[in-house]
């Protein structure tokens, strides 16, 4: 199967103004501007097929929005090759667009276009904009309102939603048109935890039934966790890694955590020589520690401990995936 | 044409949502060409003149000019702001012109304050009505239309200054400019034949704002001129668009689509 997005050697060089603090600085800078060239993407290379959900991380800065804004017509790339759906899409060909989503987070366009008129409205708008047939638009409305649970505040003005009603009315307006790739910037930000699970819910079964590819950035990895069929891991424009989820904890995880469950209390002091002890306790299954170990020597230090104490269970256990990529990028969020 | 005309809809109901709006709008058609007939009637007296305007020439210029004035598309702020914090993205990724859809939210809202403009209006005509100079239908119709290419002048104007914020970070100080051009070169405040370097203004395509289809309106151009006027507007609405195009393209090679 031909991938739907093909990207080669991506390069983007973003030319940004440098000007020192102060007044001082804004004078200089003035008389004489300096640019500085940051290199956001350092030739990637990735492809996306029909059907698929890549979960696309990395700390700030890694180039995860700036790749979208290129897959999405948006930005002109350094250099490099892409072809989404066999288009090129700086060009920006309306047959394209029609094709793609963009759902960044942040201030939705049904809420510039229609903030003081019914997400009905709204959404005629966008009909009329994609010149969806009306049939096709109230199949698609009743379909998506019910998935998403709006069925009953299609009515309703959007500036009376709440945020997380508002963000699940941007994603209806963003699939009217039942765009074959979906780019999704951050989907979930600023949700709560109920509205983010409906969201990754909604998502998934979007997918499955339309068979569309979509790539999905998220500072939150239980949405990638949950959504991404394989992952790709960008760090200062170059991808890191690229496969499975599973695979991604093994890679990124520097710890893994021993839990012990003993035959009488010990002193936590007694492991601390192995690593951090990091929770005890437990009273229904009898005293319990957990000692968090460098990933590469936990299988010995297992087996050592198992020879020196009386241990009733053990269990070895690795970290989800924000805890390994926080793990493996220091303090920033993946 | 879809698009565009849902662009028009969707702003239309926008706008109407704001009737207090409008209504203060009212105030702003209906008061400065009020002040300026008691400015002129005192300059000028019943029966004198400048240069060849009368009182009553004055009186129709200035509510012919206010009107049209009034209803010019505006090429929004909102666009040089929006390619500043990136918000631009937003409208790029959409199958329809960038420019046709803000040009058909532009005419949303002036379709609404038009009804308002009309009302205030002919509530000045009648105050006045003694000042007033009926046109030839003819050249009414002319006006007209002189006015409507002027507008879309205004709009590509507006536009391409919007457009500079692809080169320039902050471009507020060009908006200061762009209002003194509207009032001024347009002929908002003084009839540009009266004005020392008249053949400098006449040549700027800032009089199709105002000046020009109320000249049209006064009866005050002969065929030939009003021919060589209409290759005039054709050739500047060429030009603007030509340069508006340029600059749309080789913007958004620069552009860096901030935020996100």
């Amino acid at each position: 199967m031909k991938p739907v997005v093909e990207v080669k050697n991506l390069v983007k060089v973003y030319r940004r103004r440098v000007k020192g603090p102060g007044i001082l600085g804004t004078f200089r800078a003035l008389l004489r501007p300096e640019v500085e060239e940051v290199k956001a993407l350092k030739g990637i290379s990735f492809a996306l097929r029909e059907g698929e959900i890549l979960g696309y991380v990395g700390p700030n800065g890694a180039g995860k929005t700036t790749t979208l804004k290129i897959l999405a017509g948006v930005l002109y790339p350094t250099s490099g090759e892409v072809r989404v759906l066999g288009h090129i899409p700086w060009r920006r060909e309306k047959a394209f667009l029609k094709k793609i989503t963009f759902v960044q987070s942040g201030r939705g366009f049904l809420e510039e276009v229609a903030w003081d008129l019914s997400v009905l409205d709204g959404l005629q708008f966008v009909k009329d904009l994609y010149g969806i047939p009306k049939r096709e638009f109230q199949a698609t409305v009743e379909e998506l309102a019910e998935l998403l649970e709006l069925g009953e505040l299609l009515h309703v003005p959007l500036r009376q939603l709440s945020h997380g009603q508002r963000m699940r009315v941007e994603l209806l307006a963003a699939l009217l048109w039942r765009p074959k790739v979906l780019l999704l910037d951050e989907p979930t930000l600023g949700l709560d935890l109920f509205s983010q699970k409906s969201i990754r819910e909604f998502l998934r079964t979007y997918v499955a039934r339309t068979g569309s590819a979509c790539i999905v950035t998220s500072h939150y990895m239980r949405d990638i966790e949950e959504l991404a069929d394989r992952l790709i891991v960008l760090n200062q424009g170059e991808i890191v890694y690229e496969g499975s989820v599973r695979e991604a904890v093994s890679r990124f995880a520097r710890i893994k955590w021993i839990r012990l469950r003993l035959e009488r209390p010990l002193p936590l002091e007694a492991f601390r020589s192995y690593g951090q002890v990091r929770e005890s306790a437990s009273e229904d299954s009898g005293p319990e520690v957990v000692v968090e170990v460098p990933s590469d020597n936990a299988k010995a230090i297992a087996q050592e401990i198992l020879s020196k104490f009386p241990v009733k269970d053990i269990l070895i256990e690795e970290p989800d995936l924000e805890e390994a990529l926080r793990a493996y990028f220091g303090r920033e969020e993946p | 044409m879809r698009p565009y005309w849902a662009a028009f809809k969707v702003t239309l109901q926008n706008t109407l949502r704001y009737r207090a709006n409008v209504f203060f709008y009212l105030s702003l058609v209906l008061v400065p060409p009020l002040a300026m007939f008691f400015l002129w009637r005192t300059v000028l007296g019943e029966t004198g003149s400048l240069s060849t305007y009368t009182l009553r020439d004055m009186v129709t210029y200035y509510l012919v000019t206010q009107f049209f004035g009034s209803l010019l598309p505006a090429a929004w702020t909102d666009i040089g702001r929006s390619i500043r914090t990136g918000e631009i993205s937003r409208w790029l990724v959409r199958p329809a012109s960038h420019f046709g859809l803000f040009l058909a939210q532009s005419l949303g809202v002036t379709a609404v304050l038009a009804g308002v403009s009309l009302a205030g209006w002919l509530v000045l005509v009648a105050v006045l009505r003694g000042y007033f100079l009926w046109p030839h239908p003819g050249d009414a119709i002319l006006a007209v239309a002189f006015w409507i290419g002027g507008g879309l002048v205004y709009y590509l104007w507006g536009y391409l200054l919007n457009l500079l914020a692809f080169w320039t970070e902050r471009a507020q100080g060009v908006w200061g400019l762009e209002d003194a051009l509207v009032w001024f070169l347009g002929g908002a405040i003084i009839p540009l034949d009266v004005l020392p370097l008249r053949e400098v203004w006449l040549a700027l395509p800032f009089r199709f704002f105002g000046f020009l289809p109320a000249q049209v309106f006064l009866g005050r151009l002969g065929q030939g001129e009003i021919l060589r006027e209409f290759v005039g507007l054709i050739l500047w609405l060429t030009i603007l668009g030509s340069v508006v195009f340029l600059a749309w393209r080789r913007g958004l090679r620069r552009y860096q689509a901030p935020g996100g």
